[in-house]
């Protein structure tokens, strides 16, 4: 038995009557990086005039990333294909059970992981841990030069140095549907797909993110996730996550699983 | 005092402490240090508006949502015609508004060389002087394709007594030469290379059960690409059986990583593989066209057998067989043919795309323009034969007018040879340059005249290239001025019509009174276009009949002639439209997608397969020096499968050396690689085909760039020091600059330090000028 798997026996998967979780079509993403801005003007993200290092990294503020796969064919065979990732939201998170301090959780009907920035001590944990590598560090106060702060959004806080953060599914948007529901007088647990909508699954051109509620069967998700090319990245590792990928090609199914790293 | 006293006095002066908030309280200071705060998110009113994208090329839908009136987000909005999802630029529109490198009021060059804030009417003042002492010797460069500005710009230029009327070279440009050669309603002369049909070739991708995109970058940068995905999305979604995506070209990119199939071709063979296909389609299908000129075509297409496209695209033929055999079962084929990076690739392509098109009978409309009624007013086909590179090689040395005005363009950057174009522009006598932004060709001018951006003026798109029916549709100020624009007139062309009243030409008094009336003519209601109404029209289905082969027979096969030069490499390019345009620069926000594939820090990546880099005995991530015929360029090469053999691909919109901190000192601008050619028969400029050499010896040939690089340098922000070392490096330089906070350790004072970073950071132009 893996220490992860030891791990993973250890630890409880959170299970909730909703499970707010997004399917990406690998076959419809080309990387444009519409998802990566939505999210950064969505979700308060300063800008760096400074070009991101090449393999991302931990000081590379983004909450979504677009990774390149490659079938590692030499041309003409040679296939590539675009990953965006988010926070894999896990069912069975590796962070959570790590943070000391409880700042990040997966507790809320939804089964969205938080990021609570005020109690968080910035220890990073939670990074070492986070096998997808979802979760950024602000080594540094963000800074908006130049005016860039007044398209500052009033939905999400700003962080301060010191903190971890991460993609919240915009947890805000969740908020916001969930209040509507009650002005509509309509049940919180019974939300129409679309009414909550993350802002990369909103924006993206192609159609290739599709987010709702995995366990309801109303939701387009819900097929998606249980169609036959479905499938999880490092699924051997057992943390269960709400983030399902689609690909018809064999090879980026095999490559979500790491067999090529 | 005794020894009992003192351990008494200290466990009190303990005890006390410890039962006092003061310990508390500084832990929570501390602790709120620590989490230095940085910015209070506001609150406000959200309202929504709907309007259509000016800066975005797509011309997408936009839902945009004001917090107390204020611009905020650009989300996407579904119902509209050319929407769907919204581009990565469009989403940075908001943020471009409040983007360091705008330019806030009017600004003209000092004696010294620097710029001078000017009033509104001092620079119209200026203006009028300078077009009279002209003497009609003007010529006008525009950015704006899809907008009336061109033909307000033509009209007054006519009224000076100039035809020098242009637009930025672009593949609507090349489409729109291919489409007036190629389409003559009724009688025309035949003599004639142009006809004059204000019309121009619609797409209906809705329609077609198959798309071909040969070069064409068809998800990312071809025509209107925002509703190219929606289509995409649909079809592909709906999983309809006939429905295909197939991509051909050199290197595999976005449009390549979404089709179901890809074809890899050599760089610039777009052409000869089009015609391959329409030779086999000719010859084993029997398709024909009804027209006396077909049969020269057809002896033409004989040559192009497959094995001679084979050698000449790197196709082989069982595979050229194969894409032939499903056009030809696919329900209205569709293929798209042009150049990669949407611009440069001269008729060649387009009138390929045309033959095959009319082939297969692929879905396409004829689309007409409406042109304002205005004295000597030009339409958008007529400015698109004005070819600028080519008057601007002919003029030598020079633009070819004593006063220029360069309106939403930035030439000095994105032109094939930038280094030429920006000496000419300098030695040019007089130059105006209307733009919303600080860009190489601004900082080359006289006179700077501030534009608003899309979500700030009232402005028009009509028909962007690439749309299936006839479009229209307005943009209106969603959002006042950004904050220290100095208010001008509401548009900047208002400036010039006020200018031409002065002059005594007889031209509308203001831009809106154009719009309305254009509004009126085509009868559309004004206030439903100001609430954002984007309205299609409809466009009849395109009657091959109307195509006159006689002319289409001479370029087309004319234009093959281009030979590809003689060199190690071929150059192929790549092309994302988060990166922005070559006027804004790479938005802020966008600067964190260029990872991976195309910057390494600050230089830029060279793509090369194994089999090529091993060639010339490199490794991944080795510094190489790419020379062609005009310039030489310094990149890290970075081993990619998806290129074919012998090329080596780059990307564009990098180098800029003018713009904000977000877009300068990034990589390397692919333009100075370019040289234009001219293309046989139709005599238009090219560059689409560019061979590169791997110098011998690296050294030297660095030594020669730093040498031979007469391109201006110009550091218009460097008072402030933009450019840091590194994020940690900066804030500990930001923080010990900071005087230190009076009383005990308090989150007003993080705020403070907070905002004393900010105001570090704030490199901007106050006024328009650096500070």
């Amino acid at each position: 038995m893996s220490l992860f798997q030891l791990n993973t026996a250890a630890m409880r998967t959170k299970d909730f009557k909703i499970k707010w979780g997004m399917v990406i079509d690998i076959d419809k993403c080309t990387g444009c990086g519409a998802c990566m801005v939505a999210c950064q003007a969505e979700n308060n993200l300063a800008p760096e005039a400074e070009a991101p290092p090449s393999d991302g990294g931990d000081e590379f503020m983004s909450w979504i990333r677009i990774y390149e796969l490659s079938n590692r064919k030499a041309f003409p065979h040679h296939d590539l294909a675009y990953l965006p990732l988010p926070c894999q939201h896990c069912a069975t998170p590796f962070c959570t059970g790590v943070c000391p301090v409880s700042a990040t959780e997966k507790t809320e009907e939804g089964g969205i992981v938080s990021q609570i920035y005020a109690r968080c001590t910035g220890c990073r944990y939670c990074m070492a841990a986070c096998p997808y590598h979802a979760r950024s560090f602000n080594r540094v106060a963000p800074v908006w030069p130049a005016g860039l702060d007044k398209i500052i959004s009033p939905d999400v806080s700003t962080r301060p140095r010191g903190v971890v953060e991460k993609c919240s599914f915009c947890h805000h948007r969740f908020m916001q549907a969930k209040n509507a529901a009650r002005n509509n007088a309509h049940s919180i647990y019974e939300l129409e797909d679309g009414d909550y909508n993350p802002a990369c699954a909103e924006s993206c051109p192609n159609g290739a993110i599709a987010f709702g509620d995995l366990l309801n069967k109303k939701h387009r998700v819900y097929a998606l996730s249980r169609a036959k090319n479905a499938f999880r990245l490092l699924e051997r590792l057992n943390a269960k996550p709400q983030v399902y990928y689609t690909s018809s090609r064999d090879w980026v199914r095999r490559a979500g699983d790491n067999h090529h790293a | 005092m005794k020894r009992r006293d003192f351990i008494k006095f200290a466990a009190g002066a303990g005890a006390g402490f410890a039962v006092s908030p003061l310990p508390y309280n500084l832990a929570g200071d501390l602790a709120v240090w620590s989490q230095n705060t940085t910015l209070n998110v506001p609150d406000g009113e959200n309202t929504f508006a709907y309007t259509t994208s000016k800066l975005c090329p797509s011309a997408c839908g936009l839902k945009v949502r004001l917090l107390d009136g204020k611009v905020l987000r650009a989300l996407p909005w579904e119902e509209h015609p050319l929407g769907g999802g919204v581009s990565a630029l469009a989403i940075a529109e908001p943020q471009l508004l409040h983007s360091p490198a705008r330019v806030k009021t009017p600004l003209l060059r000092s004696a010294h060389g620097g710029f001078t804030p000017i009033s509104w009417t001092e620079a119209e003042r200026l203006l009028l002087r300078k077009l009279r002492e002209a003497e009609g010797d003007v010529l006008c460069l525009s950015g704006d394709e899809t907008g009336s500005s061109s033909a307000v710009l033509s009209a007054f230029l006519k009224g000076l007594g100039s035809d020098k009327m242009y637009f930025m070279p672009s593949e609507a440009q090349c489409a729109s030469l291919a489409w007036q050669m190629a389409h003559s309603p009724g009688a025309g002369n035949p003599n004639s290379l142009y006809k004059a049909a204000n019309t121009q070739v619609g797409f209906d991708l809705e329609k077609a059960g198959f798309i071909l995109a040969i070069g064409a970058n068809f998800l990312e940068n071809w025509g209107t690409f925002i509703r190219n995905r929606r289509v995409f999305a649909q079809k592909s979604g709906q999983r309809e059986d006939n429905f295909a995506l197939v991509y051909a070209g050199p290197v595999h990119n976005q449009t390549a990583s979404a089709a179901g199939r890809r074809v890899a071709l050599k760089p610039g063979a777009e052409t000869v593989f089009c015609l391959g296909l329409a030779a086999l389609l000719v010859q084993k299908y029997e398709r024909r066209l009804n027209d006396r000129g077909f049969n020269v075509i057809e002896r033409n297409l004989n040559s192009f057998t497959p094995a001679y496209v084979h050698a000449r695209a790197g196709v082989l033929p069982s595979t050229l067989e194969d894409v032939c055999e499903k056009l030809i079962r696919a329900q209205n084929p569709l293929v798209l043919c042009a150049s990669a990076f949407n611009q440069g690739s001269g008729l060649g392509p387009s009138l390929a795309g045309f033959l095959l098109n009319l082939l297969l009978r692929g879905p396409l409309n004829v689309i007409t323009l409406h042109t304002p009624n205005l004295a000597g007013v030009k339409t958008r086909s007529e400015i698109f034969r004005n070819d600028f590179v080519k008057d601007l090689r002919k003029a030598g040395g020079t633009l070819p007018a004593k006063l220029a005005v360069f309106y939403e363009a930035n030439p000095a950057y994105a032109l094939p040879e930038p280094t030429s174009a920006a000496a000419a522009i300098r030695a040019t006598p007089f130059k105006v340059s209307f733009t919303p932004f600080m860009d190489e060709t601004a900082l080359l001018c006289d006179l700077i005249l501030p534009t608003l951006l899309g979500l700030e003026k009232l402005d028009d798109i009509e028909s962007p290239h690439g749309c299936g029916k006839g479009f229209y549709a307005l943009c209106r100020p969603l959002a006042a001025p950004a904050a220290g624009i100095r208010q001008g007139p509401r548009h900047g062309l208002d400036v010039l019509l006020e200018t031409a009243s002065g002059l005594g030409l007889r031209l509308p008094a203001n831009y809106e009174t154009v719009l309305k009336n254009k509004a009126r003519d085509l009868a559309l209601n004004w206030n439903d276009l100001l609430n954002g109404k984007a309205v299609e029209r409809n466009s009849p289905a395109l009657d091959s009949s109307s195509f006159s082969f006689n002319l289409f027979e001479k370029l087309l096969f004319e234009a093959l002639k281009t030979e590809p030069p003689e060199a190690q490499l071929s150059l192929a390019v790549l092309s994302r439209c988060a990166l922005g345009t070559p006027q804004t620069g790479i938005p802020p926000f966008a600067l964190k997608t260029a990872w991976g594939k195309e910057l390494l820090g600050t230089s830029l990546l060279a793509l090369m397969n194994k089999s090529t880099a091993q060639k010339f005995g490199l490794a991944d991530g080795a510094e190489i020096t790419l020379r062609s015929r005009t310039a030489e360029l310094v990149a890290r090469l970075k081993i990619f499968e998806g290129i074919a053999p012998d090329s080596v691909a780059l990307s564009m919109g990098f180098g800029h050396t003018a713009l904000d901190a977000f877009s300068r000192n990034k990589g390397a601008n692919l333009f100075d690689l370019l040289q234009a050619v001219e293309e046989p028969g139709s005599e238009l400029m090219v560059w689409d085909k560019t061979g590169l050499n791997i110098p011998l010896s690296r050294q030297t040939t660095i030594a020669a760039t730093q040498q031979g690089d007469t391109r201006p340098h110009f550091e218009p922000y460097s008072a402030a020091p933009d450019v840091k070392p590194g994020l940690f490096r900066r804030q500990m330089a930001a923080r010990r600059l900071t005087p230190p906070a009076r009383g005990g350790i308090h989150s007003r004072r993080s705020k403070t330090w907070s905002e004393a970073i900010i105001k570090r950071r704030d490199i901007t132009l106050q006024d328009g000028l650096p500070v």
